[in-house]
């Protein structure tokens, strides 16, 4: 509460400076004063209020004003709410208060606004993401990605976006797994996933590994769900699109394989893959790797 | 102003490596569903047509029989029931149809060509070489793909007759 008040001290005393906007906008004031006192409905209602008249709608003070209050109104009745239209009208107040702003004395109070809901999104992403449920996540991931490359550009968002991805990989990869036709948009949208992650991050050794499992399942899916009177010059052609994927497959996990020796998956899948391509020795050789492997592992 | 701190990501743990699925099942699949073709494309002597239909698999290879299983579980050859046995043993193995004898099982299966002379049993096999010595379908791979090669002569040796389709659709041979 206390710290709530010094930063609404701040306001009031621009607002004090400006004895125009104060003795034309009593809305502004009482805004003020509903705040300080907690009273968020009376608040936002003031403040919108207040926001109707022209000559408020170009300050900055007012517009960090109606941020905060919002803000306020956010965390009292929709901090659960992902979707919160409070908290998308705090953000779009305080980046309305920076554009004004000139003098940009307000300008390290609507960061220090804008980044802890910037933070408050990305949590909100995190927490929510998951089958059921993936593009309210995907939506407030961007936004804190928007705010923050606003704000502070000099600070990279890549680690945040990477783990994010990834997640959001898997729940398509669960999906399409939960109904894994041979085309399934989940499908292509893990690949998606994957890709992005890949071109940020060509070195990721999960996407590398995860992205060649899923043209290595879908090569091993082709057949399994082939019917035993398929005729043999369409099985031909189901081997050909097999080969293509165990083909696109393999860069992959071998990639993963290079940067992680030590990853037993990577192995059992090369395995896997040249045993799909019919290259029995070299699917032996890694069989064999993967032993020794283990071997070691247990002598530890 | 109270800090909110970034919180943990309890979602980064679904990034698990995903289950890779059996190869070998799948190349078991292909073998399969070979097989049972070619009881569409082989007509067997007259006293082939009676009882189920045998197919024997010279060994133990687990993911084959267990494909060929589910297969006769649904499938048939024309009207005869299609059954699967695992053969140990050629002398005791009765009157098969079909007999697979994969490389691995060769030395221990010794010439099983001599020993099904004048059976109207088709020997497949899965080695380069092997219509010299004397089977009917040979698996090859071919650019990476399972094929396979037949010995028409063979095939009439143990009176079997080959369709002109499942001849078009060999992969042609040296032997």
């Amino acid at each position: 509460m206390i710290k709530r008040l010094t930063y609404l001290l701040v306001g009031i005393f621009l607002l004090a400076g400006r004895p125009d906007l104060h003795a034309q906008n009593a809305d502004l004031i009482a805004a003020h004063d509903f705040a300080n006192q907690n009273k968020v409905d009376s608040a936002k209602a003031r403040i919108d209020k207040a926001m109707s008249d022209p000559k408020v709608q170009k300050d900055a003070q007012a517009w960090y004003v109606r941020g905060f209050i919002y803000k306020m109104y956010y965390k009292a009745k929709e901090s659960e709410n992902r979707s919160s239209p409070a908290r998308i009208e705090a953000v779009r107040s305080f980046r309305k208060s920076m554009q004004l702003d000139t003098s940009k004395q307000l300008l390290n109070d609507d960061k220090e606004n804008l980044k802890y809901l910037a933070v408050r999104y990305h949590n909100d992403a995190a927490k929510a993401l998951d089958t059921s449920n993936y593009e309210t996540p995907i939506y407030n991931f961007q936004q804190y990605k928007d705010i923050m490359n606003e704000i502070e550009p000099s600070m990279s968002t890549k680690g945040k976006e990477i783990e994010f991805t990834m997640a959001l990989a898997t729940v398509y990869t669960n999906l399409y797994l939960a109904s894994p036709r041979v085309r399934n948009k989940y499908l292509d949208m893990a690949k998606g996933a994957y890709n992005r992650v890949l071109t940020v991050d060509p070195d990721n050794v999960s996407a590398n590994y995860n992205m060649g499992i899923l043209y290595y399942n879908q090569a091993v899916y082709l057949i399994k769900v082939t019917d035993f009177d398929i005729d043999l010059t369409t099985m031909d052609g189901l081997q050909e699109n097999q080969i293509k994927l165990f083909k696109q497959s393999l860069p992959l996990i071998e990639k993963a394989y290079q940067l992680d020796p030590q990853k037993e998956e990577a192995v059992q899948a090369l395995s896997g893959i040249y045993f799909g391509l019919n290259d029995y020795q070299k699917s032996q050789l890694f069989m064999e790797k993967l032993e020794q492997m283990k071997k070691q592992k247990k002598d530890k | 102003m109270k800090k909110t701190a970034f919180i943990i990501m309890a979602y980064i743990f679904l990034t698990a490596f995903q289950q890779r699925e059996d190869a070998a099942a799948m190349n078991a699949k292909y073998k399969t569903i070979y097989l049972y073709s070619f009881t569409k494309y082989i007509e067997w002597p007259p006293d082939y047509k009676d009882g189920n239909f045998v197919i024997g698999v010279c060994g133990t290879q687990t993911s084959l029989l267990a494909e060929l299983n589910r297969m006769a579980s649904t499938k048939t050859a024309g009207s005869q029931k299609i059954e699967i046995r695992s053969i140990t043993n050629i002398e005791a193995a009765g009157k098969c149809h079909i007999l697979f004898l994969p490389t691995e099982n060769m030395v221990q299966f010794g010439d099983v060509a001599s020993k099904l002379k004048g059976h109207g049993t088709l020997l497949v096999t899965e080695k380069e070489g092997m219509l010299k010595k004397g089977s009917a379908v040979n698996f090859i791979v071919v650019d990476s793909k399972i094929k396979f090669q037949l010995s028409k002569l063979n095939a009439e040796k143990q009176k079997l007759k080959i369709s002109h389709e499942l001849e078009a659709l060999a992969v042609s041979s040296n032997d």
